[in-house]
């Protein structure tokens, strides 16, 4: 086979998947070979302390479709999966896990709707085999929060079983843990999105690196998302919201403090003092980001103010 | 996160006489951040050369120094001291082993970095066993023979601090011989945290980090370390330790840290005033003599400062992390030349 361009890109982040890496590298070549047999898969090792780079070494010398990534050290998910995306060559991307719960009979289903002409297919477990309190509840919970809180209702944000477009994906700034969310923040691109049912198996190797305190994570990440994508739109407007309300509650308490008796007047003043106090922290604040948000401009590569004349 | 690996110290025994086979395909630079703290340069230097004679030759020593550093190393190659290339560097005194540290890793060339104190040069025992210890490690450290003898309530409260924060135990983090990876060393001492730490970061980051036993005159503290025993010291470390703790732990997502502070002062405040507001509409009480009233407000305000603080941290994250890469490829393997290079 030549060095040509691959149909598609599999991207498989791994820690710690000594047991189930070969397999997956079995499963993926059975599923995906009869319908694209110019893929490449790329397996980010993630600094694995056992065997599994060792295993990825001795495949990849056999089989050139199969790309296998060492970091130097753990970095995370989102970072392996943000190099996968970076090394990705093929015009459309489907992100895995390597744990063998994604079923990669389903990747020609994703690839095929956004062939279809979607930016984005995102899978969603179709009878998922996890606990129902620690993992599947969390997860509704979690899922109808990010719907609401970012407008782009997605049954199942967990599942790590997508494919993209690759202009798109690689367009997402992927930091910290906000590989759950590339849909999201894939919002200011102005994507298209599909839902598709997939398959879900129960763990059969290792641990999952998971649990409920991811709760707690989530919301907070989530506040920082939806910050993220009003900063995407409109920088000045971060805090323009909790502006209005302290604004109008310093005027409703200065008001209150003029015409109010002796008794209250203390009271009043004092609470339009404190609700001032906010309101200059408030416009402090959104300068501050307004000014980051030139700075980062004028720092971004893409976006010179200038063009060299012939 | 590599953290609930057990410490591990390796054994005194069985050094090899390995030679410069330890170090056939890697440069070295000797980082000496303390070398105000030595009284004979030339005595210093010389016990170095013939300590590492047959195991290593350095591509360089650099000496971080106070004013007259320069003189000080001038007079020493003036004498005829050839060995490797002497880089001196002058600090303020007030810039500390700290700061001196990171002057000394920002100048290093080599592959490896060994960092070694400035009041008492090592034997050749130490420093074949720091390069033996190296093996797949990306950063081991000293541990004096005697770490664990000496005890009391100070030490036994860092101890247990790093054990709590940090998932692991450091037996010695006070002893100045450490050898590693240079990128591993930069990267750590980057934070501009006490150079104390800097096993602490590495490992935090996922980096091997090992311990190994040295003899105990040579990692015996300086007699100005900061284990000097004033509480003053001691308490400073301390917190330091936590914003260490604070800083590795949320530097990605520093709303994580913040809305936990304000989301609860956030809640008292709404719990207060939303109490005041409701008894006020049932004619319970007034508001003009609640001074409760005022302190629900102020933790609403308060609230809401801390949480909007951590928005504008997440702000700057992502200003600053959307066009850097957040990893660090070891290598790619595929039968493709062209992803091999990559």
């Amino acid at each position: 086979m030549g060095h040509r361009r691959p149909d598609i890109s599999i991207i498989v982040p791994a820690y710690n998947e000594e047991g189930a890496i070969a397999l997956l590298y079995e499963q993926v070549v059975a599923n995906v070979e009869p319908d694209f047999p110019n893929f490449e898969l790329i397996v980010v090792d993630d600094g694995s302390k056992d065997r599994t780079f060792e295993i990825l070494e001795e495949l990849a010398q056999k089989d050139e479709r199969l790309v296998v990534v060492k970091f130097l050290r753990n970095f995370g998910q989102t970072p392996s999966m943000a190099a996968g995306i970076d090394l990705a060559r093929g015009p459309i991307l489907v992100t895995l896990d390597a744990d063998l719960q994604n079923d990669p009979a389903d990747i020609p289903a994703l690839v095929a709707k956004v062939k279809e002409g979607y930016d984005l297919a995102v899978g969603y477990r179709i009878r998922r085999q996890d606990k129902f309190f620690t993992r599947k509840l969390p997860s509704i919970i979690a899922n109808r929060l990010i719907g609401k809180v970012t407008g782009l209702p997605i049954r199942d944000n967990g599942c790590s079983l997508k494919a993209y477009r690759a202009e798109v994906i690689k367009r997402v700034p992927l930091y910290s843990d906000m590989h759950r969310f590339i849909p999201s923040m894939s919002i200011p691109s102005g994507v298209s999105v599909a839902e598709v049912g997939v398959r879900h198996h129960a763990r059969q190797f290792g641990e999952s690196k998971y649990g409920l305190f991811r709760i707690y994570r989530v919301f907070f990440d989530l506040l920082a998302v939806r910050l993220i994508l009003t900063f995407s739109a409109r920088p000045l407007a971060c805090f323009s919201g909790l502006f209005a309300i302290s604004f109008a509650a310093t005027a409703g308490f200065v008001i209150a403090a003029l015409t109010s008796n002796a008794d209250s007047n203390v009271v009043f003043s004092t609470l339009a003092v404190l609700s001032g106090s906010l309101t200059v922290f408030l416009v402090s604040a959104g300068v501050i980001v307004g000014l980051m948000q030139d700075g980062a401009r004028t720092r971004a590569p893409d976006t010179r103010q200038y063009s060299v004349a012939d | 996160m590599a953290l609930s690996k057990a410490a591990t110290v390796q054994s005194m025994t069985s050094v090899p006489d390995a030679g410069e086979t330890l170090m056939t395909d890697r440069t070295l630079s000797v980082v000496v951040a303390t070398f105000g703290e030595c009284e004979d340069a030339k005595a210093f230097l010389e016990t170095y050369r013939d300590a590492m004679s047959g195991i290593v030759t350095p591509l360089e020593i650099i000496l971080v120094g106070e004013e007259g550093t320069r003189d000080r190393v001038a007079k020493v190659r003036d004498g005829g001291f050839d060995w490797c290339e002497l880089v001196p560097v002058e600090t303020s005194f007030a810039a500390g082993e700290d700061e001196a540290t990171k002057l000394a890793l920002a100048r290093a060339r080599g592959d490896l970095v060994l960092a070694v104190p400035g009041r008492k040069a090592g034997s050749a025992a130490t420093i074949r066993r720091l390069l033996e210890g190296l093996g797949e490690n990306d950063l081991v450290v000293g541990v004096s023979e005697d770490a664990q003898k000496s005890g009391g309530l100070r030490k036994n409260v860092l101890h247990w601090a790093i054990r709590k924060m940090f998932g692991r135990d450091y037996q010695d983090l006070f002893c100045r011989f450490r050898l590693g990876k240079r990128s591993v060393f930069t990267e750590s001492a980057a934070l501009g945290v006490r150079q104390h730490f800097i096993p602490l970061v590495a490992d935090w980051r996922g980096y091997n980090v090992s311990e190994l036993p040295i003899p105990a005159e040579e990692a015996r503290l300086p007699a100005l370390s900061v284990w000097h025993p004033r509480l003053r010291w001691h308490y400073r470390a301390l917190i330091d330790l936590l914003m260490l703790f604070v800083v590795l732990k949320f530097l990605d997502r520093p709303l994580r840290f913040f809305s936990a502070i304000g989301a609860p002062i956030f809640g008292l405040g709404c719990l207060i005033t939303g109490y005041l507001v409701i008894a006020r509409l049932l004619q319970l009480t007034t508001l003009a003599d609640r001074p409760l009233l005022t302190f629900g407000v102020l933790m609403i305000v308060l609230g809401v400062q801390v949480i909007a603080i951590g928005l504008v941290g997440e702000i700057i994250v992502y200003t600053s992390n959307r066009r850097s890469k957040s990893y660090e490829i070891d290598r790619i393997v595929s039968l493709n030349p062209d992803r091999s290079s990559e």
